[in-house]
């Protein structure tokens, strides 16, 4: 085995990683056994590619708004093609929107769309957003039967309707279908790691992944996430296109700090991971990832676009605080033990209740294994205004 | 036609029948007490069962299909595709016709299960195929309707239109009228495919639609329900929601039915789109409407439900334990239905 693609975490314990991002490990983790090692077992590729994560910006995050991209829960696919266009410029310093989106992809590529659809109907990975993206690569010369709309779950697929709104001869595929449904994930790329005790250690990675795209363009949503803090690029990534993650969670513990950062550090998806296009037309500021509870849903009508997953969250996590904040409701970093609740209804109706003590750790964490800039002092964030 | 349900014991395709009525024939409702069988099939399933001659037929997402004695959940017989498959059956005399994720369509003998014919599509056959004057009609997401004959599958025609094709068409001995992912509702001439007329929806379509009267009906995922006029396309009404509609709709008498994605059942007057009565359920709806006499039953957030079509009232529900958006039989007396979880459950 590679000594790149084999590491262990003896050694980096998440404490002295959470120290480093400011806040003491005991705060951070009031209780929570110390991770275990994790295994990371990657099929690394034969070149590394200068595309891969951090990308070709490490630091850059283009903020895109515009007031109408979304009104009353219809989002408007001409205003967010402009702002894609405009967005993907200002990220790489061309002029046309061709010119930008041939910096990542090439005519014969496998493209593979990582779309959310954890939260549909509510809140999803806007279908007019994989459109526009769509018309994107097949204005560059990818064609339709190259261009595969993928997450983990085919019944949240369906939920969200993608299989109707892409256009014709894309491929949606959804990795499996219901749990215990492994056919479709390559048993030799894996992450490894006993956290409470569960008979099966390992994550698999899945074969669209390791065996059939050859780029990978990220569409998480803008979430906050009940175990990780926030939900963005990385865990889109991460707990999207490996198996067996959900065994992270045990209340009222989450590994999902570290486990996030290795998964996307797993070849070969760090390397075809090449662009995040986070769809911010809707902010779940709290119940996330999966709430149909409008109250802590704001239309915030804006795309983060980057290379680097890190830096994007980062922005993300940033936001989501500060609407919380706003809203008088409790900390993504709160980890009083009285605001913790084992009733999922309440979490969801109550936005000063917590299921686990969260872990948006994971980002810094992710940044010091290579993968992004997690210093908000170091991120070059535009942001563009359109109208 | 042969795809028309027999006898009140039989619902030979999605919607009950060729009519897509969802069963509005008489059939005797009875409030089922306890489960008369359960079948795992263990794996998940996504489509809805059929029934014929005390036959249940199911597909199952991993590619196998089976035929149950409706009596007892024995397996009569089984077969295994190497693709995944969404596609509710639908039963026209003998032959027992589905589509599946590779874009094949399959025509099995219903009582062996013995292959009798495939086509092939470039994308994935998602809908039920339906069957009229021993032509098979169906789309697929690779933009194309097709229509093959019954007992070959010889091409027949192919109209493209300009998006994915997901659910199924309504047939009447002239048309076709069908939803697309390009958001327009279809009228084909039935023998040609020629396109009759389009109306645009603000976004795709993903269901069925029923034509009662010179109403077609269907919902649209730009949150709006709509009456067009069935010689024209002209938009007689439309009503709002608040999230994607792609529940197909029950009709019957002057009453529509539907889901949709925002958690609620709406029960609309069919001339003017007035509402009737909603009801809201604790999850977003996809599952098909079906009606059944006075009733009407769905399945919503992981348990199968009967309503009252006249209030709304909720009459009887049996809660499944897992996902479950795909239409229930009630017919014979017995309601049948299917699980995410890969059950088969028989309720009398």
């Amino acid at each position: 085995m590679d000594r790149r693609d084999f590491i262990k975490t003896a050694g980096l314990g998440t404490g002295a990683l959470l120290y480093n991002s400011g806040v003491s490990g005991a705060q951070m983790n009031p209780g929570r056994p110390t991770p275990p090692p994790i295994e990371v077992h990657g099929i690394p590729p034969s070149k590394p590619s200068p595309l891969g994560i951090p990308g070709l910006y490490p630091g850059r995050v283009v903020e895109v708004f515009h007031k109408d991209s979304i009104v009353n829960n219809h989002v408007s696919q001409p205003i967010v093609g402009r702002m894609l266009n405009e967005g993907m410029k200002e990220l790489t310093g061309e002029t046309s929107s061709a010119e930008a989106w041939k910096k990542f992809i090439e005519p014969h590529d496998i493209v593979g769309i990582k779309i959310n659809s954890s939260g549909a109907p509510t809140c999803c990975s806007s279908p007019e957003i994989v459109r526009e993206i769509v018309t994107s690569l097949l204005a560059i010369g990818v064609p339709a039967k190259n261009i595969i709309v993928f997450d983990r779950y085919s019944y949240e697929i369906e939920l969200g309707g993608y299989h109707a709104l892409v256009p014709a001869g894309v491929r949606i595929l959804g990795i499996e279908y219901g749990a215990f449904d492994a056919a479709r994930y390559d048993f030799n790329a894996y992450c490894d790691a006993n956290f409470f005790g569960e008979s099966e250690t390992r994550c698999f990675l899945a074969k669209v992944v390791t065996q059939e795209l050859t780029k990978i363009i990220n569409i998480p949503t803008f979430k906050d996430h009940a175990a990780a803090g926030v939900t963005g690029c990385l865990k889109n990534i991460a707990y999207g296109c490996f198996n067996n993650v959900a065994r992270t969670h045990q209340q009222p513990y989450t590994y999902t700090d570290p486990l996030i950062g290795y998964l996307c550090s797993t070849e070969p998806l760090r390397s075809k991971a090449v662009l995040h296009i986070m769809d911010g037309m809707r902010q779940v500021w709290h119940g996330g990832p999966i709430t149909s509870n409008m109250e802590f849903i704001a239309e915030t009508k804006t795309l983060f676009i980057g290379t680097d997953p890190v830096a994007v969250d980062t922005i993300e996590l940033t936001a989501i605080e500060a609407k919380r904040k706003a809203e008088g409701a409790i900390s993504v970093w709160d980890n009083d033990p009285k605001n913790l609740t084992n009733n999922s209804g309440e979490f969801h109706r109550n936005a000063h209740k917590n299921m686990y003590f969260r872990q948006p750790g994971h980002i810094a964490t992710a940044g010091k294994l290579g993968l992004g800039v997690s210093d908000l002092k170091l991120i070059d964030h535009r942001n563009i205004r359109l109208s | 036609m042969d795809n028309l349900a027999r006898t009140d014991r039989d619902w030979v395709t999605l919607l009950s029948d060729n009519s897509h009525s969802g069963g509005v024939q008489q059939n005797t409702w009875k409030v089922p007490k306890g489960v008369r069988w359960q079948f795992r099939a263990g794996r998940a399933i996504s489509s809805a069962a059929v029934l014929r001659d005390n036959v249940l037929y199911v597909t199952e997402i991993h590619g196998a299909v089976y035929a149950l004695d409706a009596d007892t959940g024995r397996p009569k017989w089984t077969r295994q595709f190497p693709d995944w498959i969404h596609s509710t059956p639908a039963i026209s005399g003998n032959s027992l016709l589905f589509g599946c994720d590779a874009g094949k369509v399959h025509c099995l003998a219903r009582d062996t299960g013995n292959i009798l014919w495939e086509t092939a599509t470039h994308g994935e056959v998602l809908g039920s195929p339906i069957v009229r004057d021993e032509i098979v009609y169906y789309g697929s997401t690779d933009g194309r309707f097709y229509s093959v004959e019954l007992k070959t599958g010889k091409p027949r025609w192919t109209q493209t239109l300009g998006g994915r094709i997901c659910a199924s068409a309504y047939a009447t001995d002239k048309h076709l009228y069908l939803g697309c992912g390009d958001g327009k509702v279809y009228a084909l001439d039935i023998a040609t495919g020629k396109i009759e007329w389009s109306t645009p929806t603000g976004d795709g379509i993903d269901a069925t639609p029923a034509v009662i009267g010179n109403s077609v009906l269907i919902g649209s995922e730009d949150f709006s329900f709509y009456a067009l006029d069935a010689d024209t396309g002209k938009v007689r009404w439309k009503f709002d929601t608040k999230l994607g509609i792609s529940s197909s709709p029950a009709a019957s008498g002057d009453l529509v039915v539907f889901g949709s994605k925002d958690g609620g059942i709406y029960a609309l007057d069919i001339q003017t789109g007035k509402l009737k009565w909603t009801v809201k359920s604790g999850s977003a709806i996809t599952s098909p409407v079906v009606f059944s006499g006075s009733i009407v039953a769905l399945c919503a957030g992981g348990s199968v439900e009967c309503l009252d079509s006249a209030t709304g009232k909720q009459l009887w529900r049996a809660g499944l334990g897992s996902g479950n958006q795909s239409a229930p039989i009630l017919a014979g007396g017995r309601v049948y239905t299917t699980s995410q979880n890969g059950t088969v459950y028989a309720m009398e």
